[in-house]
């Protein structure tokens, strides 16, 4: 009977993890479109050294971090997974997501101290807690750069 | 600085396109499919090399598997039930033609439960409550050649075999990345397989008990007594729902549907000829009365 109660509650997990994972992923990306033409204006490079250009008057180091959890069922779908191999098609929705909210931040932080674009810039993630045990994993990515421009007087806000 | 500019990224280039419902569903249907081919692969195994164990080593785990139904159920005393079961089995084992080195032990318990069973080193316990419900010899000579048979075919160490086999394989699957409820389902079902013989062994010992009681007896008449109560248990039980469940014979919960069993048995004596001949009356040996 025991094992009956707990086939009936990973169930329901699997299904709450279902329903909410895929509300919060669908409006969480809503959210990431709008946003992203919002800060179209903000450059972003990879670029180490800028071409020389009087406009760059002054620098400063932006960043932006998120840290997000994967759902029970997208951990559970990604465990099946493992046995078999192939992508890991439930978290490249979650980096991607994570990814994309960083550099949104770091452009929010950007835009907010006036500069125009950010140069040199870097992408490092963590895993929180691993996943261990009965604790669910969550991912931390945090992009920073080196905003270039005028400064905060000419910033568009 | 016009001559930089990011241009839009498109969709679905990081992230793959895709349902993850149906994701879920090839993969766990596909993954069942797999197990269960390897549950078969394990089972057919441990029933290939468990009677290849030799019985000596059987007896010495079933010294500690004595240990634990004797804890569980009391201090057994030497009484003329046990001897007289004993003599019976002796008599089975002959019959059957098991060699002298795989000696079979009868235990006599005090119980409420209806119940018999044979475990691993040979050991048959005989519950106080089935020896009241069989209402004669031939009846519970049926019941003990089955036991008997269990023991003969090796069956306790097929269905150990199968059960530590697969613990073993589903901790090597789950090993270290140990997810709660996927293991319990696993272990779950290894525990459920441990200690029920199938039904393809209870049919055997079914076929080969009738046969001994045809050896003994020279008909199968009465060897169907136990059979009987049982049916009507669990009839009456059926009929009488939940409130007496609890005393359904714990016999049942291991072996298939009786009335299938009956039929099948049945079959068995017509096909062989075993019947008692319908024109003298049948003779049933009675129980000795053990006060």
């Amino acid at each position: 009977m025991e094992a009956v109660y707990e086939l009936i509650l990973f169930l329901v997990l699997l299904a709450l993890g279902y329903g909410f994972g895929q509300w919060a992923e669908r409006s969480h990306y809503q959210s990431i479109f709008k946003r992203e033409k919002e800060l179209a204006g903000i450059l972003v490079f990879a670029e180490r050294l800028p071409p020389p250009d009087p406009a760059f008057k002054e620098s400063r180091l932006v960043g932006g971090s998120v840290v997000i959890s994967v759902d029970y069922f997208k951990r559970f779908l990604a465990l099946l997974r493992s046995f078999i191999g192939g992508r890991v098609s439930s978290y490249e929705s979650l980096l991607d997501r994570a990814r994309r909210e960083a550099l949104l931040r770091m452009k929010m932080e950007a835009q907010e101290k006036g500069f125009q674009s950010v140069f040199n810039v870097k992408f490092e993630t963590a895993s929180i807690s691993k996943g261990k045990g009965k604790n669910i994993g969550s991912i931390e990515v945090f992009v920073y750069g080196t905003a270039l421009g005028s400064g905060s007087g000419s910033g568009s806000q | 600085m016009p001559q930089y500019s990011n241009s839009e990224i498109p969709e679905h280039i990081n992230v793959s396109r895709g349902s993850p419902i149906k994701d879920f569903i090839k993969l766990s249907l596909g993954l069942l499919a797999i197990l269960a081919g390897l549950a078969y692969f394990l089972a057919v195994s441990a029933n290939w090399l468990a009677p290849k164990i030799p019985y000596r080593w059987e007896k010495s785990w079933g010294t500690a598997v004595e240990g634990l139904f004797r804890e569980e159920l009391g201090e057994e005393k030497e009484n003329p039930q046990r001897a007289y079961l004993q003599s019976k089995v002796d008599l089975i084992a002959q019959l059957q033609n098991i060699p002298e080195s795989m000696a079979i032990e009868v235990h006599y318990i005090e119980s409420d439960l209806v119940n018999a069973f044979a475990t691993l080193g040979g050991h048959i316990i005989v519950t106080s409550a089935l020896l009241d419900k069989v209402s004669h010899e031939n009846g519970l000579f049926m019941v003990l050649a089955h036991e008997v048979a269990h023991i003969k075919y090796r069956h306790p160490i097929q269905a150990v075999g199968r059960g530590v086999l697969f613990s073993i394989a589903s901790s090597a699957i789950i090993g270290q990345q140990k997810s709660e409820s996927l293991s319990s389902l696993i272990w779950g079902a290894g525990t459920l397989t441990l200690m029920s013989f199938s039904r393809d062994q209870e049919e055997q010992a079914d076929h080969e008990a009738l046969k001994t009681v045809y050896d003994h007896y020279g008909h199968t008449s009465g060897a169907f007594n136990f059979f009987e109560y049982l049916a009507e248990a669990e009839q009456g039980a059926s009929e009488e729902g939940g409130k007496e469940a609890r005393e359904i014979p714990v016999f049942l919960s291991t072996h298939p549907n009786t009335r299938e069993r009956l039929a099948n048995l049945k079959n068995i004596v017509i096909e062989n000829r075993w019947q008692a001949s319908l024109a003298e009356p049948v003779k049933v040996e009675t129980l000795p009365s053990f006060d």
